[in-house]
């Protein structure tokens, strides 16, 4: 359970992150321009995130587990992100709207 | 040297990939079902489809019922306690002529009778670091090869990714073959980097003793057993070729050992020249609760119950076998047993796109200048993916319908198992060569193939075991059940593949489709050809 917390704040983390990038931003909200400023906080609360799910693993897991569980979900996370901008556009594109991102 | 690294690189990334993407694919695609190798044993060995007991099992029960089969002057035999996932006794030993394998019911200890088969242990698991080419570690050699190459490609791969960081979440499913087939290759390589790196270097490193010999020879003036001894703990005491006493108790050597690992349990006993007055009773060290593939085993006299040898990993040997844990993942996560299998899938995905990209990017220029190039690349890689995954299923079925006591010509049920998978790939070769023409389509026809056979396996498993879906789940047979969801969902993407190739190839072939030769010349100018 708390692996699977882990990988929702990294997949959280990673949806941030794609915040950041012109093209699924382009997919994802009307207005595909954004300050500095903005991408820099979503840059900066997806490391965070990033940061949560590692910490959260080793805490739970250990270093030796831990290290190979984070090592290997932020890969399937990443993954996960970018099939959901891809064959869940328009459900994505409603979420990012609704949480005003 | 072309006109600059990234020209070198990509050059070299392209060709080299081609060159060994096949032996690349056999190796993560039998690598990722190794994942799950003792769960497909359960599939293939109906017989073994038992409940762990509750009881504690005696391991000189055991020692009792192997005296009923095990030759007396056997040189050696062994056994592996049962665990969750393999809830028998799996026990080795050497007879007159061949090393057998039995497998006894623990809540019995009777001995299970079904039909002979390598299962996945026995296939999957050595074809996909030896390639069962065992002559002059000739399988070892060409897999550690092709793993270099691998490794290569990756460092490669990154360096010649112009748009690395504007790509990251990229996959334009919707576009092109051409162009979606370098977005997943892009993905499943850029966000798979890290487990591709580490699967492929500590797969190299297991095997360090067969890739660097030389080291171990120049280490050891020469002599590679006393290499075998220190790193891995090895020790048989001389024959006597005196007869001995009857073995002493398993179960007090079990506790000792037990007591010396502050009690973490026996996974495996090995006894060497069980009918001489010097026999070596061998114990070993559980592996579930972490992740090095420890070598911790005490020896012991085989009359006397004396410890020979206490042996622990020193540190090099440690972080060695850390490493050597993370690739076998033989410790109980299921969690990370379900993402290895996933991202070896993406492995899968990143080196069968790969081909994709090669071809689709010089079709059109080699039909304008009728070369057979793409010809002869689309065929391998047809043959090296959907090929294998065919062979792979015909592997199965045919598990299913041999009769137990199938033999044809000398070859035992087993061989005739191994000979269908190798004529079932040769045949989907043969048709890929033969249906890979401008006209004809051949993927569409392997993947309605792969669909089709995931469904009539997974019937296959229920008419001849009545273990459906629903009663393997009521039963807690999770590794039957679970088996079978697999190949339900490999029919499903098999088939969506397959009307997605067909609605494709309907659209090139019709007439109002305008030239997609701009959009190719632009993914051609991308990945440097």
């Amino acid at each position: 359970m708390i692996t699977l917390g882990g990988f929702v704040l990294a997949y959280i983390g990673f949806v941030m992150l794609a915040m950041t990038q012109s093209r699924p931003r382009k997919l994802l909200c009307e207005a595909s321009k954004q300050s500095a400023l903005r991408k820099l906080c979503y840059q900066c609360s997806g490391s965070l995130l990033l940061l949560c799910s590692l910490i959260l693993i080793i805490a739970d897991e250990g270093w030796s587990f831990g290290s190979i569980v984070w090592g290997t979900i932020i890969s399937l996370a990443a993954i996960s992100v970018t099939l959901t901008i891809t064959f869940a556009t328009e459900s994505f594109r409603k979420i990012v709207h609704v949480v005003g991102l | 040297m072309l006109d600059s690294l990234r020209s070198s690189l990509t050059w070299l990334h392209t060709w080299s990939g081609l060159l060994i993407g096949s032996l690349l694919f056999t190796i993560f695609w039998m690598g990722t079902l190794s994942v799950f190798d003792r769960e497909i044993d359960r599939w293939m060995m109906p017989e073994t489809r038992i409940l762990m007991p509750d009881s504690y099992i005696s391991m000189d029960d055991i020692r009792d019922a192997a005296a009923d089969f095990v030759p007396a002057d056997s040189s050696r035999w062994q056994f592996l306690m049962p665990s969750e996932r393999e809830p028998i006794i799996r026990m080795y030993y050497q007879g007159p002529e061949i090393f057998h394998r039995v497998h006894l019911d623990p809540n019995t200890m009777e001995v299970v009778e079904g039909g002979e088969t390598l299962g996945a242990t026995g296939f999957f698991f050595p074809f996909h670091f030896s390639l069962m080419l065992r002559w002059n570690s000739i399988g070892y050699w060409l897999v550690g090869l092709a793993a270099m190459a691998m490794m290569m490609l990756l460092v490669s791969g990154v360096i010649i990714h112009k748009k690395i960081f504007i790509d990251f979440f990229t996959f334009r499913a919707e576009k092109k073959l051409s162009r979606s087939s370098l977005d997943l290759h892009n993905v499943m390589g850029v966000l798979g980097l890290p487990f591709h790196i580490m699967i492929t270097l500590s797969g190299l490193i297991i095997f360090m003793s067969i890739y660097l010999p030389g080291v171990m020879e120049r280490t050891y003036s020469g002599d590679s057993s006393n290499f075998t001894n220190e790193a891995f703990g090895d020790f048989v005491q001389q024959v006597a070729n005196e007869p001995g006493g009857e073995l002493v108790s398993f179960e007090t050597l079990r506790a000792q050992a037990e007591a010396i690992w502050n009690g973490s349990e026996v996974y495996y006993a090995r006894i060497w020249n069980q009918s001489d007055a010097n026999a070596t009773i061998e114990m070993r060290r559980n592996r579930d609760d972490a992740v090095p593939l420890n070598l911790d085993l005490v020896s012991f006299d085989g009359d006397s119950g004396e410890i020979y040898t206490v042996h622990e990993s020193e540190p090099v040997m440690a972080a060695q076998r850390w490493i050597a844990g993370f690739h076998f993942i033989q410790f109980d996560h299921w969690t990370l047993r379900w993402v290895y299998f996933l991202l070896g899938l993406a492995g899968c995905a990143l080196i069968g796109s790969g081909f994709v990209i090669w071809f689709e990017t010089r079709r059109k220029q080699h039909e304008l200048e009728g070369k057979s190039g793409v010809r002869i690349v689309e065929s391998l890689a047809i043959a090296s993916i959907t090929g294998i995954i065919i062979a792979t299923l015909a592997f199965l079925i045919a598990n299913r319908l041999l009769p137990a006591d199938a033999h044809l010509m000398g070859q035992s049920r087993s061989d005739l198992e191994l000979w269908i998978f190798f004529l079932s790939w040769i045949a989907t070769a043969a048709h890929a060569g033969m249906r890979s023409a401008p006209k004809t389509n051949a993927w569409v026809e392997q993947c309605g193939t792969i669909a089709a056979f995931s469904v009539v396996a997974v019937l296959l498993n229920w008419i001849t075991t009545g273990d459906h879906l629903l009663s393997a789940f009521s039963d807690g047979l999770w590794a039957v059940a679970g088996i079978d969801l697999v190949l339900l969902a490999n029919a499903l993407l098999a088939y969506a593949v397959m009307r997605r190739l067909a609605q494709t190839r309907a659209s090139k072939i019709s007439p109002t489709e305008a030239s997609p030769c701009q959009e190719i010349d632009q993914i051609g100018t991308e990945v440097g050809i």
